[in-house]
């Protein structure tokens, strides 16, 4: 594979602050010629799982293909009940269905058909595919030599013919970050965010930028999740400061960045927060999830997540049965009502009263929402690009300081 | 209780390693668990009691700040960092028996799963309560964990989960070890859990908390 030149993001794609709202962006991505994300308009992801204790082995592989053939029918036919024009499907791989690359393509491919059904009905979706990052199933991870590595890229390939964005969450770095997110040490999580995790980026999406341009596809982005999700966590179990949480939150937009810089042209992934801020610097439309994904996760961001989204989604729910339908049904049909407010407050010229009153709701009750707020995105953006130029000095002060000390894998390249 | 093991205690439960260490701010200069615990020892202060009333009483006292909410981890961390630099000198007094531990304690994250930010910090919990860990780590097979219980008779296991799709092993990891050796205590814990999917797995006890799990175990092994 040619090593492609990463780009470099000198000035913010969105000149004013007024202007990073839901809905719309300088960079739209066009999947088919129903559905262009962040041209105008915001629409639903949405992302389901199988049913709590379910097993993926071979022996349950075919009533596994079955029921992801079943919840992507059941969420396309609310879709077509509802009159929803367009939505996005995810599908994140589960370890065993990346580790088995034939396994998830063949999940991928099912749901690809079902899509493909509902199509002519007049349903318009397009799949998003997330391939898990198991390359830590050993410790240290071997990021760039192990077979689990191949794996994952044999998924990347075998998924991506019947997918339209791909995506990860990668986890480089987060051996690293676990650890100094209980000692609350900033200095290394911005190391192990910064410089480790950035590094493995690097490598990371370059062949799947690769993958996607050979199969004619989108590369979605990556997620901090692993990092920033984690520490979101620990705060809430009042294990970590809140405000601790919120840098980490800060932090991870330059570490998603390098998806961008290898080539990755969005929709960022819903679990990425820090998506506002990429929005600002790179112009690409994201995907944002908060009250709609409590099916997943609590949260203190629950409107202010909502406030720059194009893709709306409820990060993942798992198959059950409620009064209103299945879960995914369900999700879908809360995540469209959210769609059409935001829809009908830019068609009427409020885009920004809603954008502010989402935002405002959240800021003064937390620390994690006020990062997020539109202005402080701004801001966060700015001061990214501001130092963009200072990092080849900064990286050689920070391998100085730290290298001798620190366990480093040598996969890192460093 | 000596006064030199009532400050052992006070160290372990703020933190304070050695004179060297530089936390917490007040304490600066001053000897910490590790200084200490050598002086007891040299001054005939039983091993045992050096245990049991010095650090794990310091270890207790921060766990249960823990427990309320009064502490973030680093304080528990640091507290257990103390805690390890004394127990180095009482090394040689749990080999010839003189200080013993409560119990020991297996652990590890079960099989799909490789979240162990939750599993460590029990790990570290159950030390500073007197147990011997045996840490198996993360992506653990129900055999793995009966392979220790074997090498380990008498020891409770906790095993650990944070992705809904791999509780189903943690099923399997319950009833395999019930099946073989039905008088272990299996300790579960982690973000999807319920103290209902315990019961339903057939697991002896759940808890949201590290010093939940020890204060189970501490009935236990009473």
């Amino acid at each position: 594979m040619r090593k492609r030149p990463m780009k470099s993001f000198t000035t913010l794609a969105i000149e004013h602050e007024d202007d990073l709202l839901f809905g719309t962006c300088p960079k739209p991505v066009r999947l088919t010629p129903h559905i262009v994300i962040g041209g105008g308009q915001t629409m639903p992801e949405v992302n389901y799982i199988l049913p709590y204790g379910s097993e993926v082995s071979a022996e349950t592989l075919e009533q596994v293909v079955t029921l992801y053939r079943t919840m992507a029918a059941g969420t396309l036919q609310r879709a077509l009940d509802l009159g929803v024009p367009a939505l996005i499907i995810e599908i994140e791989l589960v370890f065993e269905l990346t580790l088995n690359p034939e396994w998830g393509e063949k999940v991928v491919r099912a749901t690809r058909e079902v899509m493909g059904e509902f199509e002519a009905k007049g349903v318009h979706s397009a799949l998003r595919t997330t391939v898990a990052d198991i390359r830590d199933r050993v410790r240290p991870p071997r990021n760039r030599t192990s077979a689990e590595t191949e794996l994952m890229f044999e998924s990347f390939e075998r998924c991506a013919p019947y997918s339209d964005i791909l995506s990860i969450e990668s986890t480089g770095g987060k051996e690293v970050n676990d650890s100094a997110l209980l000692q609350c040490n900033a200095g290394d999580i911005v190391f192990a965010m910064g410089t480790l995790a950035s590094n493995d980026m690097a490598f990371l999406w370059r062949r799947i930028v690769d993958i996607c341009g050979r199969h004619g596809k989108v590369a979605g982005g990556d997620a901090a999740c692993g990092f920033a999700n984690t520490a979101m966590q620990l705060a809430h179990k009042h294990m970590v400061p809140t405000v601790l949480a919120a840098v980490v939150r800060a932090v991870g937009a330059a570490r998603s960045l390098v998806a961008l810089e290898c080539g990755a042209t969005g929709p960022d992934k819903d679990c990425a927060y820090e998506g506002p801020i990429l929005k600002a610097i790179a112009g690409i439309p994201i995907s944002m999830e908060g009250k709609s994904a409590a099916c997943a996760h609590t949260s203190p961001i629950g409107n202010v997540a909502m406030s720059c989204c194009d893709l709306w989604s409820n990060e993942s729910v798992p198959y059950a049965q409620l009064f209103g339908g299945y879960t995914p049904e369900v999700s879908l049909e809360n995540l469209w009502y959210d769609c059409k407010l935001m829809n009908q407050a830019t068609r009427s010229g409020s885009a920004l009263m809603l954008r502010n009153l989402l935002s405002e709701s959240d800021v003064h009750t937390s620390a994690e929402a006020l990062v997020l707020a539109p202005a402080s995105c701004f801001r966060i953006a700015r001061a990214i690009l501001d130092e963009y130029f200072a990092l080849g000095d900064s990286r050689a002060a920070h391998y100085t300081a730290l290298y001798a000390e620190k366990f480093i894998p040598a996969e890192y390249g460093l | 209780m000596s006064s030199i093991v009532e400050t052992i205690a006070m160290c372990v439960e703020r933190g304070k390693v050695n004179k060297t260490s530089p936390y917490p701010p007040d304490l600066k200069g001053q000897d910490g668990a590790d200084e200490l615990t050598a002086q007891a020892l040299a001054d005939k202060v039983p091993a045992n009691d050096i245990l049991t009333k010095g650090l794990m009483i310091g270890m207790g006292k921060v766990g249960g700040k823990f427990s309320r909410n009064e502490v973030f981890v680093p304080d528990l961390l640091m507290a257990a960092k103390a805690m390890t630099a004394a127990m180095k000198h009482l090394k040689p007094y749990f080999e010839s028996g003189e200080a013993k531990h409560r119990g020991t304690f297996v652990v590890g994250t079960v099989q799909g799963d490789l979240h162990d930010i939750g599993k460590n910090l029990v790990s570290m919990v159950m030390e500073g309560g007197g147990f011997e860990v045996i840490d198996l780590g993360v992506d653990v097979s129900p055999e793995k964990f009966m392979k220790a219980v074997e090498e380990h008779p008498g020891c409770a296991v906790g095993l650990s989960a944070l992705l809904t799709m791999t509780m189903v092993n943690m099923e399997k990891t319950v009833k395999l070890i019930k099946e073989k050796c039905p008088s272990t205590k299996i300790l579960v814990g982690g973000a999807p859990l319920t103290e209902e999917f315990c019961r339903k797995i057939g697991a002896d006890s759940y808890s949201p908390d590290p010093q939940g799990a020890l204060d189970y175990l501490s009935t236990v092994y009473a």
